[in-house]
């Protein structure tokens, strides 16, 4: 592996300096990359140097502490696997149509990922606002003009939330009652009041909520809906009431 | 109103709003002129502002019109804003392009196409507002679909997604795919991104998507990796 058309990728003598290695996007990048140094075609992926070098960089990679993803490993397998099916000589075995397969697989895959790494090639290329070509700030859109909006953090939620539990644990009974409120099931219950009223006031969507566990279920619910950015929480003024919309609708 | 006239508050206007305005919006500020003129007198303007090198161009972008500098002025207008160009990691290019020309997908599809955990890199494209949720696909576990948004072409100039370079080469290897494999079940085989979209893998993304602007790239690294990441 230590031909020197191909060297693999040097230490520091330092081994205090920490590295950010050129790291390949993934294994068809790096495949790509091989194949373009080996001038070689993606049609020719399963080559043996192909798979040389792709297991020296993993090596690499080990030896460097760097934690390998998984799809590495993959990718090694089927290289191997590939290679193994070549090697052997079992010509009377139908397995042969299983290699011929995984390799054409591959070939499509490295191709079309070609094709994408090119064309965001060509879209970095084109005039960038910010970048190559400027505007001028303008004044806040119409739709913004109306209702200017803070966003909400984690804390604001919370600090709303022991709002709402403090007013629910006065009117819940004494009487203690362990119930599980599944979070998803609140989920879509959020999501047809939001998408009934438009926009729905933080408290409200507790108005009906008759004891802790569902404020908290719902609440959670809440939390995730908000982190996969299917729901907006917003205030139209600072300390003002936390106002929450779908995402979508927000457009 | 006169032409003159007419475009000389179409300037007034796109300079206040900097943003793309589209056509509707800017004919509903006038009472009396028909779309038909406004359309015409912006034609005009874009084409008398680049004529005269007035150091302002016209663009129809995102679905409207916008003024921005030319791109010759690049150097001079980042330098006296002390503009931090948006940063445009190869993940992150790559990404957006699946989604730009892909639209709607879902990230274990992003994922198959890109062979690596794309979770990161989809999060920071929210986060810019470049890609938005479009909804739910029709398919096990309900995943998330994701599409561009008008940001998007505004960050890169584009008119629609029409405008997008070789769509139509795309299209066809879609189709051709899509044929492909409508016959034969599809599934079987043992790819890992079909267990990301239920747990997502760990965030091992984090080292590639720094990749691109690392400093210290030893041996083999040649520049064929630059291109996108400056």
């Amino acid at each position: 592996m230590s031909d020197e058309s191909n060297p693999p990728p040097r230490l520091g003598a330092d081994a205090s300096v920490r590295f950010r290695l050129p790291i390949y996007e993934g294994p068809l990048d790096l495949l790509l990359h091989l194949l373009k140094r080996a001038e070689l075609d993606p049609h020719e992926v399963t080559a043996s140097v192909i798979t040389e070098q792709y297991l020296a960089w993993l090596e690499l990679l080990d030896q460097l502490n760097l934690d390998v993803a998984g799809e590495y490993l993959v990718m090694a397998a089927t290289l191997l696997l590939i290679k193994s099916f070549a090697m052997l000589p079992h010509p009377e075995l139908a397995d042969t149509e299983e290699a011929e397969e995984l390799k054409r697989d591959l070939v499509e895959r490295l191709l079309e990922y070609q094709r994408y790494r090119e064309a965001a090639e060509k879209l970095a290329e084109r005039a960038i606002l910010g970048r190559d070509v400027f505007t001028t700030p303008g004044e806040s859109a119409p739709e913004d003009a109306d209702a200017k909006q803070f966003t909400v953090t984690i804390f604001d939620l919370v600090e709303a939330i022991g709002a709402v539990l403090k007013r629910v644990a006065d009117k819940s009974p004494r009487a203690i009652e362990l119930r599980d409120i599944p979070v998803a099931e609140c989920i879509p219950r959020i999501m047809r009041a939001l998408e009934g009223a438009g926009r729905v006031q933080f408290a409200a969507l507790f108005e009906d909520a008759g004891d802790r566990s569902i404020v908290i279920a719902t609440f959670m619910a809440l939390l995730e809906l908000i982190r996969r950015r299917e729901v907006r929480a917003f205030q139209e003024a600072r300390f003002g009431p936390i106002f929450l919309e779908c995402a979508a609708a927000a457009g | 109103m006169e032409e003159e006239r007419l475009k000389s508050i179409l300037a007034s206007l796109l300079f206040a709003a900097g943003e793309p305005v589209s056509l509707a919006r800017l004919a509903a500020v006038f009472d009396d002129v028909p779309r038909a003129t406004v359309h015409k007198a912006l034609a005009a303007m874009a084409a008398e502002y680049s004529a005269d090198n007035r150091g302002i161009v016209i663009d129809e972008v995102a679905g409207g019109y916008q003024m921005r500098t030319p791109k010759e002025h690049a150097g001079y207008v980042r330098k006296l804003l002390a503009a931090r160009p948006p940063r445009l990691s190869r993940p992150l290019m790559e990404t957006v392009a699946i989604i730009a020309y892909r639209q709607p997908i879902t990230r274990p599809e992003i994922e198959q196409l890109r062979g690596v955990d794309t979770g990161g890199v989809l999060e920071t494209l929210l986060e810019r507002r470049l890609v938005r949720i479009a909804g739910r696909k029709d398919a096990p576990g309900r995943p998330m679909l994701y599409e561009t948004t008008d940001e998007f072409l505004e960050l890169f100039g584009l008119k629609d997604l029409e405008s997008l370079p070789d769509l139509s080469e795309f299209r066809e290897i879609e189709r051709a795919v899509e044929q492909a494999t409508t016959g034969p079940v599809q599934g079987i085989e043992t790819h890992p991104e079909d267990s990301a979209a239920i747990a997502p893998a760990p965030s091992h993304d984090a080292a590639p998507s720094d990749a691109a602007e690392s400093p210290d790239e030893p041996g083999p690294a040649t520049s064929d990796d630059d291109k996108t990441s400056h």
